[in-house]
């Protein structure tokens, strides 16, 4: 049986020495303490003795080479046979020469390249893959493109020389190689935008060289990576997402939040409102949280424990559709401080993401302009009751602004757009969604193709989705794929009001009340008019203030310019 | 019987009523027979006490701290003055290597304090105006004490007298003649090692010691008055640490900020930091917050000196900060 030696700890804070020197070369007797090799380490340089008699079959760590403490440096054996009592290397392979360098690899040779790169040259198969990631070009970097290689495979490279060139929010730069070699493998190509720490190439190493980078210890001991790109984002956002809502958000908190939370059975920080910086869940959040309904006369089912664990799927928007939920508001009152607390309701909170959202999002520019609708007004006091008898709904406004709207949409398809990423979709049916304002909220169903609709189309179209809408009767469809938005902030009085957009749409009109107003008319005369605002918030990133005004101008030309003939 | 003194003279009727109650006592240091010593701390110790224990020595701080671990050793009970506490480290290695370690090494006890003028604030530049507290904190051997109210430097000073241990008793000058409040001579030595709670709270803990806890005092009455109710924690001595108090006032409030005069690299409020990371992990609502003297040497200039040291509007800014967290 051969017999490992290692390389001795000189000392406790030792992990690692030099092997400086041989005394005996393979195939020498030993006999047990005496003087078989030296070490320098950090503190001190010293002769490790034999740990027995034998013969020293095989020196596995060269002169000059520095391994950790434990490494196997050297097979004694009886002497006997040097094949049959080390394992299949020894009588394969000449000499010391090969030394796995840094890695403390108890086996000997092993080739665990070859067949990991077929690209690889030929000097590099006896080496190691040295991994070569997207670097970090600062902190609040997440990705790069790499721009250039300098290099192609099957080039070899030195150490330092720029091997790639990228380009990030805040930098260009190129980037060293981190070891001598061969570049064995590009799996980045030029152009392609990657998450930092992506392995862009492999460099293979030939034995001699491998000793220049401390990443081919991870590179040699690990098996070869599978194909980069996507996989690295998914660890990352697994590992470093401790508490997300459905929706992926991570959560804000603290330590003892998370303690607290976990205390009370609280799976999902998310649906407790963070009033700490950026929204984190602070010590008094999540207490209030608790005591709230803690104090209410609780039924099992409204524990605060319970309710949360269980919501969680119901926030994922892909689920979820306003319409399709009707949580009664839960209403419990905190004696202590007089103020009524409403758990919100999942419309609420809904609502209120979008919104935000929306804001976050677009430019929000707005455009706001007068259209006198005296001619409206007169053909709908003119047909209404005869559109009652004949179709059995009544005549609103809302048709008028839907045909004007959608006769400038035509007009000007960019108005009608959405953005998905740096992409514009410019649709061709005119979707216009209908703000509804319900009694805890409001949903925006939508009319789909409205330019192929009539009047009469289109009325029976906005009564049917708002009576629905009311009813709590929309299908999910009926609320998605709205290409443009109208809102109706006047029907109380308001003169106008500024809407925010609903994403991903690219404009949003508000109306405002229509009332009698003295105004300059003919040239120099003064009547009383039904005059209406309108005011268009668009996103400034696809609608510019040219575009918009346009827009504008066209749907009060429309409104002004309406034929009772249309109405039939 | 109470009535209204100065730190200094807290300090002054400290070291007289020991002088009186013991006789081991003496005094050893630069100037402090003869001319009453640089602050007059010792005004008139010469002709009550006499000359063989109101010892003027050359002006070698570490012969001095070495005849006073000497003198320990035999059994007396040494009270060395530095004149500025920032000469101690003349002495550094008498302390450090030799006071510190006797105990370990064959039991000897070195019943020494080296006490002095320590700290800003008086405008008195980089040689007069050092806290060292940091220096002395990772020598397993030495004990270091900052009292920071008049009662404290009375009775913590005849508690280092006391203590079997070499005492590394740091005076606040700026607090000299600046702090006025109770002193009871009646009330007993305080050993080094027991926190106080110098104000209750339920936003934040503050830790500190020294001349800085009344800005932090300041800081947190202000505090208040925006409806932030601070926990003030003034630890006293700085070895032994309170850990217990340390911990149960962070468990309190979940949010914590120390305050040190001593440079922030390296200073007290690392370790403490540290050792709440360590302990409170799970009881902490936000990051633990520090504020120290920049890692400069302190500045000659008024202005600049004041800029380097933590000040009430900087607490008060860093309290805000943590309770938005």
């Amino acid at each position: 049986m051969a017999i490992e030696v290692k390389m001795p700890q000189m000392g406790e804070s030792i992990a690692e020495g030099t092997l400086t020197r041989w005394f005996k070369k393979q195939g020498d007797k030993v006999t047990r303490d005496e003087p078989l090799f030296e070490i320098s380490t950090d503190k001190v340089d010293a002769e490790v003795p034999a740990p027995a008699d034998g013969i020293l079959e095989q020196v596995l760590v060269a002169e000059g080479t520095t391994v950790e403490v434990n490494t196997v440096v050297a097979l004694l054996g009886d002497g006997s046979a040097s094949g049959p009592t080390v394992p299949d290397t020894a009588s394969v392979e000449p000499p010391p020469v090969d030394p796995p360098v840094a890695a403390p690899v108890p086996q000997p040779v092993e080739t665990p390249v070859a067949e990991v790169t077929p690209t690889a040259s030929a000097d590099s198969a006896s080496g190691h893959l040295i991994d070569v990631p997207m670097p970090q070009m600062g902190e609040s970097i997440a990705e790069g493109t790499l721009t250039r290689w300098f290099k192609k495979t099957g080039d070899s490279i030195e150490r330092d020389e720029p091997l790639f060139e990228i380009s990030t929010d805040k930098v260009d730069a190129e980037v060293p190689a981190p070891a001598n070699g061969v570049l064995a493998e590009i799996l980045v190509a030029e152009g392609t935008t990657v998450e930092v720490s992506t392995i862009v190439a492999r460099i293979g190493t030939s034995a001699s060289s491998a000793t220049a980078a401390p990443v081919s210890v991870a590179a040699a001991a690990t098996p070869p990576a599978p194909p980069p790109v996507a996989q690295p984002h998914v660890e990352v956002a697994a590992s470093a997402s401790p508490a997300t809502n459905g929706a992926g958000r991570v959560v804000r908190s603290s330590p003892l939040v998370r303690k607290i939370a976990r205390e009370h059975g609280i799976t999902d920080l998310s649906i407790i409102p963070g009033t700490g910086a950026g929204g984190r869940v602070t010590k008094n959040d999540i207490l209030g949280f608790i005591d709230r309904p803690a104090t209410a006369p609780a039924s099992p089912a409204a524990n605060p424990a319970a309710a949360p664990a269980a919501s969680p799927s119901t926030h994922s928007p892909s689920t979820h559709s306003p319409s399709t939920s009707s949580p009664a508001p839960t209403r419990t009152t905190s004696a202590q401080d007089g103020v009524t607390v409403e758990k919100m309701s999942v419309m609420r909170r809904k609502i209120a993401e979008h919104m935000i959202d929306s804001k976050r999002t677009s430019a929000h520019v707005h455009s706001v302009f007068e259209a006198d609708m005296t001619q409206i007004v007169s053909i709908r006091a003119s047909k209404k009751d005869e559109f009652l008898a004949a179709n059995g709904t009544k005549l609103t406004f809302m048709p008028f602004f839907l045909k004007a709207c959608s006769d400038a949409l035509r007009l000007f398809p960019h108005v009608n757009a959405s953005i998905d990423g740096d992409e514009i979709l410019v649709h061709h049916s005119v979707n216009i969604g209908i703000a509804v304002a319900l009694e805890n909220g409001l949903i925006v169903p939508v009319i789909k193709g409205v330019q192929d609709l009539s009047i009469l189309g289109m009325q029976k179209a906005v009564s049917d989705l708002a009576n629905r809408a009311r009813g709590k009767q929309l299908l999910p469809d009926e609320v998605a794929g709205g290409t443009f938005t109208i809102t109706n902030p006047g029907q109380f009085g308001g003169l106008f009001g500024i809407p925010i957009i609903n994403q991903p749409q690219v404009a949003i009109l508000g109306i405002g009340g229509i009332e009698k107003r003295p105004v300059v008319i003919d040239g120099d005369k003064i009547g009383i008019r039904d005059m209406t605002y309108m005011c268009l918030s668009y996103d400034h990133r696809l609608v510019d203030g040219a575009l918009a005004d346009q827009f504008m101008a066209q749907v009060k030309k429309n409104l002004e310019s309406f034929e009772a003939s249309s109405v039939v | 019987m109470s009535e209204q003194v100065t730190y200094l003279e807290a300090l002054k009727r400290a070291l007289a009523h020991s002088l009186d109650a013991d006789p081991r006592v003496v005094l050893l240091g630069e100037d402090i027979a003869t001319y009453g010593g640089a602050f007059k701390l010792t005004q008139g110790f010469l002709e009550r006490f006499g000359p063989d224990r109101i010892i003027d020595t050359p002006i070698v701080e570490t012969g001095l701290v070495g005849a006073a671990i000497g003198a320990g050793m035999a059994g007396l009970r040494p009270v060395v003055e530095m004149q500025f506490i920032d000469f101690i480290s003349c002495a550094y290695n008498q302390l450090t290597n030799f006071a510190a370690t006797c105990h370990f090494r064959w039991g000897q006890s070195v019943p020494i304090v080296v006490r002095g003028p320590s700290g800003g604030g008086v405008h008195a530049g980089p040689f007069h105006s050092q806290m060292v507290e940091s220096t002395f904190l990772n020598t397993p051997g030495l004990k270091v004490v900052v009292p920071a109210t008049v009662s404290d430097a009375y009775s913590m000073l005849l508690g280092a007298i006391e203590d079997p241990d070499p005492v590394i008793f740091l005076e606040q000058k700026s607090l000299y003649r600046t702090l006025k409040g109770e002193l009871d001579e009646e009330t007993p030595p305080v050993r080094p090692g027991i926190a106080a709670l110098r104000r209750e709270g339920d936003a934040i803990s503050i830790i500190s010691w020294g001349a800085m806890l009344h800005r932090c005092l300041a800081a947190a009455e202000s505090a208040a008055s925006e409806g932030i109710e601070c926990e003030v924690l003034d630890l006293r001595s700085l070895c032994p640490l309170d850990l217990d108090a340390i911990y149960q006032t962070v468990r309190q409030t979940g949010k914590v900020l120390i305050v040190h005069e001593d440079n922030l690299t390296g200073g007290a409020g690392a370790e403490i930091s540290a050792r709440i990371s360590e302990h409170c992990f799970e009881d902490l609502d936000a990051p633990v917050r520090r504020l120290a003297a920049l890692d400069i040497p302190i500045p000659y200039a008024a202005s600049l000196e004041d800029a380097s040291l933590p000040g009430e509007s900087d607490i008060l800014n860093s309290i805000r900060s943590l309770c938005n967290w």
